[in-house]
């Protein structure tokens, strides 16, 4: 199982639009994948049309009164599941720093549905706390949205000062840009020169376009309802580069 | 996966006339009907359904693959659907890794053979909740086979949304008056097209103190009943593994019948009607074996020499299906079924059953024992195939006699004798290989194919005899001696002494 994470520690960069539509072409791709909606805005659960709600709420989670498998829906795409959110998970700091071992807490959790999933994604809310640092242990891989500003990029900095700080920390740091928009000469500038100082970024562009906007329309990932689109082409080659990046080995055809 | 939940409808109303029923509940999601001929596929042992699963195999009209199913006994999805096969076939030519993962275990080396059929008229729609999502799926299907028809609803929750879907449908239900079902459609349909397999009786329990000819007469009477299960496998030559068991039950018998000989009057015509049997059915085996390791990659050989093991096989097959189908064996399973019952009337006598079985595999396990200490380290083939054939008889009688000893003892040295019968007979069926080729090669007229013999020997290049010194040999040389070494010894004084129950 190899968990992916988007995360950046600036909101409205375009983690949850990227966790869906990979998710659902990883899934749509054959692998078993799993979605867990870590925000309390539980924008991903929305997209997929699952109510973002837990029973009990995170503490039930976190105490163990009812473990991930059992809160696990299925959305209406083959293969792919998810853990909605809850609104509940603004208190999820809390929960997990009343416990032992709290920054490994919800790699823990997730350990229980190895056997049912080959890829995990997490939606992360844009927030530097516990539950980052719980995603950072757990994640094979950060996948980090940027778009082409200068507090876009500062964020990342501090994100790579923070993971240089922490050895034990697993994930390898990914971006990639979103909400790109080629005719302004900062996004263009910022790009090039972000490029040459970062050779892990991922050489795909997500346009700043109306197809990802409208998901929230269609409550779906862009690729079932715009495939053909800027966007949904653009999703589709940040998939097929991080499963490059990853070696993920395709499912033998059904 | 979730349990679905199933129900059947008694009356057998039209699939349209369920349609309605189910038509008011709220969604715009429409009906899609489609015709299949379905079938399950199992081992003709059932060896899945004993294992707790269902292979489904749903061919649409003008489709020759179709797809397959894994199914729980209760309905339950195990693996989604995947690309069909053409039965018959081996685990290993089904095209999803997971399905062949799930099976494998269950079925090896077994053949998937389609062992029900019949044909579904299907429709089925989503479910979906107020927010437009999908929480399952509600199945009609009405299966109709040549001796009536039954129709079934299963509603399939997503994960997650079990209680949400019969909530939402409970009025449905309720109003179309629906009988609830704890058994799945298939299941329900394989129980009622044929019953069970129609398995041979086990062969009944035994003590210490059991007479000693009905207990003797009820275990040769069960490998009769194995035998007979298998003849119709091997006539339609759907598995190779017909054979194996029907090979397995001869054996068995035989050994039995050797060991408590002098106990059981006059077993001489049964002992040749054996022999005659065993002989006539080896070739076909050996070139099964050698064939399938063929088939599976694990051992080569140049195409020609493989086209003339298909064709030696066919004929070896139509020549075995005649001899099943002869006089002589028609009156070998007669005379022993007739005196099987005159065995089993017999007057009990004074010995106990427990004594007279410890003797028998003293006699057997000493009887190895000698055939090995007659070579040092070095072991002719021959050889080799006769201890293993000691091994093999020893182990019959302990799994035939095993209720009368501790369970732990006796597991094992089986377990001990079957690791000594894997490796032994591993380089067995290499020699049983060149001994085909010798014979084929004396009796070939053919220079071509003498020629292609003698390659195949020259390739096979085996040694005049093992050195069990040598590295390659080091399995085998400890397999003889955890046997016949002390310890082999000291695990049956263990079991005959203080294995009693």
């Amino acid at each position: 199982m190899k968990v992916i994470a988007t995360y950046n520690l600036k909101g409205g960069v375009g983690k949850t639009a990227a966790a869906v539509n990979l998710a659902y072409l990883a899934a749509a791709h054959g692998h078993r994948t799993l979605l867990w909606d870590l925000d309390a805005q539980g924008a991903a659960s929305f997209y997929l049309r699952v109510k973002p709600r837990l029973a009990g709420g995170a503490s039930a989670l976190i105490e163990k009164r009812r473990n991930l498998a059992r809160a696990i829906r299925a959305t209406d795409h083959d293969g792919l599941d998810l853990v909605p959110a809850d609104f509940s998970y603004r208190n999820l700091d809390l929960e997990l720093a009343d416990h032992k071992k709290s920054t490994r807490r919800l790699g823990k959790m997730l350990r229980e549905v190895e056997s049912d999933y080959d890829l995990v994604f997490l939606d992360c809310a844009p927030s530097m706390s516990v539950v980052s640092e719980n995603v950072f242990h757990m994640a094979d891989l950060l996948l980090v949205p940027l778009i082409p500003t200068h507090l876009s990029v500062r964020a990342y900095a501090q994100l790579e000062r923070f993971r240089e700080r922490d050895a034990s920390v697993r994930a390898r740091l990914v971006p990639f840009f979103s909400m790109v928009d080629r005719r302004k000469r900062l996004h263009r500038e910022l790009i090039v020169s972000f490029a040459r100082e970062h050779p892990e970024l991922l050489r795909i562009f997500v346009p700043y376009a109306s197809q990802v906007e409208q998901m929230g329309e269609h409550r779906a990932p862009v690729n079932v309802f715009a495939d053909a689109s800027a966007g949904g082409r653009a999703f589709r080659a940040l998939w097929q580069a991080l499963a490059e990046r990853l070696a993920l080995v395709p499912p033998e055809p059904a | 996966m979730p349990r679905p939940l199933h129900f059947v409808c008694q009356d057998g109303p039209t699939l349209a006339a369920l349609e309605q029923r189910f038509a008011l509940a709220a969604t715009n999601a429409r009906w899609q009907r489609e015709g299949i001929r379905r079938c399950l596929l199992d081992s003709a042992d059932r060896r899945l359904r004993d294992a707790g699963m269902l292979l489904v195999h749903d061919l649409a009209e003008d489709d020759d693959r179709g797809t397959l199913t894994l199914f729980d006994l209760a309905g339950r999805q195990l693996v989604a659907p995947s690309a069909g096969c053409q039965p018959p076939c081996r685990s290993a030519a089904l095209a999803d890794a997971r399905l062949r993962a799930a099976v494998a275990p269950a079925l090896r080396p077994r053949t998937l053979l389609a062992v029900r059929r019949w044909e579904v008229e299907r429709s089925l729609r989503p479910w979906l909740n107020g927010d437009d999502k999908i929480i399952g799926e509600l199945v009609l299907e009405r299966h109709a086979w040549a001796g009536g028809t039954l129709v079934t609803v299963t509603a399939r929750p997503l994960r997650g949304y079990r209680r949400e879907l019969r909530a939402a449908l409970a009025p449905a239900f309720a109003a179309a008056d629906l009988e609830p079902q704890a058994l799945a459609a298939n299941t329900l349909l394989d129980a009622r097209l044929a019953g069970e397999w129609d398995r041979p009786p086990p062969p009944g329990t035994l003590t210490s103190d059991a007479p000693v000819a009905p207990a003797i007469a009820g275990r040769l009477a069960h490998f009769r009943a194995v035998m007979q299960a298998n003849e119709a496998g091997i006539r339609d030559d759907l598995d190779i593994e017909f054979l194996h068991d029907f090979r397995v039950a001869l054996r068995r018998a035989r050994s039995l019948v050797q060991a408590f000989e002098s106990m059981l009057g006059d077993v001489a015509a049964l002992k040749e009607g054996f022999a005659w049997l065993s002989r006539e059915t080896s070739s076909l085996r050996d070139l099964d074996v050698w064939l399938d390791a063929l088939d599976d990659g694990s051992t080569r050989v140049a195409p020609e020499l493989h086209a003339h093991l298909r064709a030696r096989r066919r004929r070896e097959q139509a020549r075995l299906a005649r001899l099943l189908g002869g006089r002589r064996y028609q009156r070998l399973q007669r005379d022993w079924g007739a005196w099987l019952e005159r065995l089993a009337a017999q007057e009990p006598g004074a010995t106990s059953l427990r004594a007279l079985v410890d003797k028998a595999i003293r006699r057997r396990h000493r009887r190895l024992c000698r055939r090995r200490h007659q070579h040092d380290r070095v072991l002719p083939p021959a050889a080799l195939h006769e201890i293993r054939k000691d091994a093999k008889k020893l182990r019959y009688l302990l799994d035939a006699f095993a209720p009368l000893y501790a369970r732990k003892r006796a597991r094992h040295l089986i377990g001990v004798l079957k690791r000594l019968q894997t490796i032994a007979g591993a380089i067995c069926d290499r020699w049983a290989h060149a001994g085909l080729l010798v014979a084929w090669h004396d009796a070939a007229k053919d220079d071509a194919l003498r020629a292609l013999f003698a390659a195949e020997l020259e390739h096979l290049a085996l040694p005049a005899a093992l050195d069990l010194d040598a590295p390659d040999n080091a399995r085998l040389a400890r397999a003889l001696d955890a046997m016949c070494g002390p310890d082999g010894l000291d695990s049956l004084h263990r079991l005959c002494d203080k294995g009693r129950r």
